[in-house]
């Protein structure tokens, strides 16, 4: 008898007997993988500066050029990838576990308590995202720890209305009244039988949200408010890159092609997920 | 002849051939775009930013004044070159009686449009005594220092009196925005303020059309008297990014602009259209700056550890191309008070700056720098973070937003600071910032000292230049021997220019568009 496949297993079998899924399984693997293994892989130090080689071409020793300080930045674009994911990661799984937590609440708890927080998801998401994180790094300064607060703030409440409505869905099934006649505390009620149902929901929801984290992040960094130099960022080298895009154009390639990677990758991966998780979608597609 | 418009179905067929038509049409206009560098009398330039505002006293800087410039008239203008100095323009005769005193008489050839007659001695008074009227909440009220008044002798006649000896009268007062005559009978008429009309104009050229940040369009003026100008017409694009603008002078869109310093190699190689590259030294000034007042800066060995670690030329390599010199002080050179090398060599010496650490008894030292978001500071930070470093000093940037950045002069939370800021050809404009009385206003490090106050209030009161020197030069020596500022660069202007072109520039690279000439 054979042993039964793993959830995990099966979804992951999924997306990869679709093309576009593999694919996106294959760049944010490497993406992860390049993230993980920076210091082993990059061939120089990402920060450290050698004028007299500045605004080179790509070649076998720097393999898309340098940057206005002589940095190689083939370096850089890999280091940037942690930077990448040290934002995207913790912010999506920080708004999405506060947006879950909070929207399984609205859902399953009194009418006053639904209002309540439905008036707070709406006030943090009547502030446009970008505005919004201007904002708050001009009042406490830049670094990566804001950056992934302000992303995480201006998230929880896409998360915690999706968890809402799941909720509200479920509230009334059948099995989650039969456990309410058991006499099954609300804890368990939400923690055991409606959380495994809406979870799958939120995780591809947050698949594809890592790209916009990621591009939010280089925007800000583009803007020079994002991570502090000498930290290689995609958004730094962007615009640097743009700065200098007479003098060389390695830079702007450096920047922009991962951010145009990690958000196919992300995107064809999480619709993927999508198919997967939601087989009715996928046969209405 | 009757065009009857006839309806067609809009198909694929119909939609390629329209294209086609279409772009056959447009080719002449493709082929009229390139034959720009054609004489076609039109010269087209770039500046900055959009000028809107037309009146003179309202003024906020260099980018209205290249406007306000050929449409209005001055008693003096700058002379183009290469050394500061400055002709008639209105004026027939300008004369320093004594120190308070400068008499004048204006040409009588020079009217002002829309029938408000000549410009006379009352259009003078009016026009400076409007700028340092409080009513007026003149931003440029500073530039006439201590006027008190005009006395008008005759028609054409006056003197300029001042309440105290005032040298920058004829380097930044009448030369420059706070100098340009309006017509008294016209601003009265308008209410008392000119707005985004120019009421009434006088110069070589009048404003024909002006299109929101787009294009401002100058031409001749059919009632001048003076030299006639060389061009017929001249259209100034507002394009604030370098790189669009070398796109635009390469495509031959332009005839002259500033470029970045980072393509001056590339142009000095060889400009297109056979034009030529003039490099110009800026007036700007940049400087690291420490607050002076900040609990972690106390100790000047540790100010003078910083001063001697970094590396100027290092600096001027990777943040501005090796295309900008290092500066000696705040005053650049051309100018009264110029020093010729500062007390601090610009080349680091990190054995002084280790034994000055050591002196100083500081360890762990970590600082922020806080810096605007610009790509030529960011680098430059990155690179005194790596200079400090090596004197066991953790350096901290703090990236700002223009608005943010600019508000930081009460923050007292301010450690180390680059800075850059503007200038007029004339010293006194540098040291006005570092006095006592502008702490924690544009006197960020808080730099305190009587002497040097007491130098900058006698420099601008004598007419010597030579002696203001030495007076400017010893101001400098004291903010370099206060530990707080590190001097950078004055920058540099590089401008390039299309072969048809013989530009009019200031020594600082600026353009002065009534006088430039066809090739």
């Amino acid at each position: 008898m054979s042993k039964p496949r793993s959830e995990l297993h099966l979804i992951l079998t999924g997306v990869a007997r679709d093309p576009l899924g593999l694919m996106g399984l294959i760049i944010v693997g490497t993406i992860v993988f390049c993230a993980l293994f920076a210091s082993w892989i990059t061939p120089h130090d990402p920060i450290g500066m050698n004028i007299q080689d500045r605004l080179q071409g790509p070649s076998l020793t720097y393999l898309l050029g340098t940057d206005q300080l002589g940095r190689d930045t083939f370096s850089r674009v890999i280091a940037g990838g942690q930077v990448a994911l040290k934002v995207a990661l913790p912010a999506v799984f920080g708004a999405m576990t506060i947006g879950l937590t909070l929207g399984m609440i609205a859902g399953y708890g009194p009418k006053w308590l639904d209002n309540l927080l439905m008036l707070f998801f709406d006030t943090i998401r009547s502030f446009p995202t970008v505005m919004f994180a201007l904002a708050v790094v001009a009042l406490v300064g830049p670094s990566l720890q804001t950056v992934v607060l302000v992303v995480m703030a201006t998230s929880i409440p896409t998360y915690g209305r999706v968890a809402r409505t799941q909720t509200l869905t479920l509230r009334n099934s059948e099995f989650i009244l039969a456990e309410r006649s058991m006499g099954a505390s609300m804890a368990r009620i939400l923690g055991v039988h409606m959380l495994p149902n809406i979870v799958g929901v939120l995780a591809v929801l947050a698949a594809m949200d890592i790209p916009t984290v990621i591009a939010l992040e280089a925007g800000l960094s583009f803007l020079g408010l994002g991570v502090k130099p000498p930290t290689p960022s995609w958004g730094a080298l962007l615009k640097d890159g743009y700065s200098l895009i007479r003098q060389t154009p390695w830079l702007v390639v450096g920047g922009g092609l991962p951010i145009i990677l990690a958000t196919l990758g992300f995107t064809f991966l999480g619709e993927s997920l999508r198919d997967v998780v939601d087989p009715k979608l996928r046969k209405q597609r | 002849m009757k065009i009857e418009w006839t309806r067609a179905p809009l198909g694929r067929r119909n939609f390629l051939k329209s294209a086609a038509a279409f772009g056959t049409a447009a080719l002449p206009m493709g082929l009229a775009s390139q034959a720009f560098g054609a004489d076609d009398g039109v010269l087209r330039v770039r500046t900055y930013g959009d000028a809107p505002n037309m009146d003179p006293a309202h003024s906020v800087g260099i980018i209205e004044e290249e406007i306000h410039a050929p449409i209005y008239n001055k008693l003096i203008q700058f002379k183009p070159g290469t050394e500061w100095g400055w002709q008639l323009d209105a004026a027939s005769m300008i004369e320093q009686l004594d120190d308070t005193h400068v008499k004048f008489a204006l040409r009588d050839d020079i009217g002002f449009t829309n029938g408000f007659g000549a410009m006379t001695a009352e259009d003078v008074k009016f026009s400076f005594e409007r700028i340092i009227d409080a009513a007026t909440d003149s931003p440029i009220k500073p530039d006439f220092g201590p006027l008190s008044h005009v006395e008008v002798t005759g028609e054409r006649e006056g003197t300029i009196v001042l309440n105290d000896a005032y040298a920058p009268l004829f380097s930044i007062a009448l030369p420059y925005s706070a100098g340009n005559i309006v017509s008294k009978a016209a601003v009265q008429a308008a209410g008392g303020r000119i707005g985004s009309d120019p009421v009434a104009e006088s110069g070589p050229y009048l404003r024909a059309s002006w299109s929101a940040k787009e294009k401002t369009v100058l031409k001749r003026n059919p009632d001048w008297q003076g030299e006639a100008p060389a061009w017929d017409t001249i259209e100034v694009y507002p394009i604030d990014d370098e790189n669009t603008a070398e796109i635009a002078f390469e495509a031959g869109e332009l005839d002259v602009t500033r470029v970045s310093l980072g393509s001056v190699q590339r142009y000095r190689e060889g400009v297109p259209h056979g034009g030529k590259l003039i490099e110009s030294p800026s007036l700007y000034y940049t400087w690291l700056g420490m607050n002076l007042d900040h609990p972690k800066l106390q100790n000047k060995q540790l100010r003078q550890a910083i001063q001697h670690a970094i590396d100027v030329p290092t600096i001027m390599e990777a943040a501005y191309f090796g295309a900008a010199e290092p500066a000696t002080g705040i005053i650049a050179p051309g100018l009264p008070g110029n020093r010729a090398q500062g007390l601090i060599p610009p080349e680091a010496n990190l054995e002084k700056a280790m034994a000055l650490m050591a002196e100083s008894g500081e360890t762990n030292v970590t600082l922020t720098l806080d810096i605007i978001n610009k790509t030529t500071f960011s680098t430059a930070a990155q690179v005194i973070q790596a200079m400090l470093a090596q004197i066991g000093i953790t350096l901290e940037i703090n990236v700002l937003e223009s608005g943010a950045f600019w508000a930081s002069g009460d923050n007292d939370d301010l450690q180390l600071v680059l800075n850059r800021y503007s200038m007029t050809p004339d010293p006194s404009y540098a040291t006005g910032w570092f006095t006592t009385e502008q702490a924690g206003i544009w006197n960020w490090e808080r730099h305190a000292n009587p002497e040097f106050d007491q130098l900058h209030s006698d420099a601008s009161q004598i007419a010597d230049p030579a002696k203001r020197a030495v007076l400017y030069q010893r101001a400098q020596d004291l903010m370099e021997e206060s530990g707080a500022y590190r001097f950078l660069t004055h920058e540099a202007t590089p401008v390039v220019h299309t072969a048809r072109v013989r530009p009019a520039l200031r020594p600082d690279g600026l353009p002065l568009l009534r006088y430039f000439e066809k090739a």
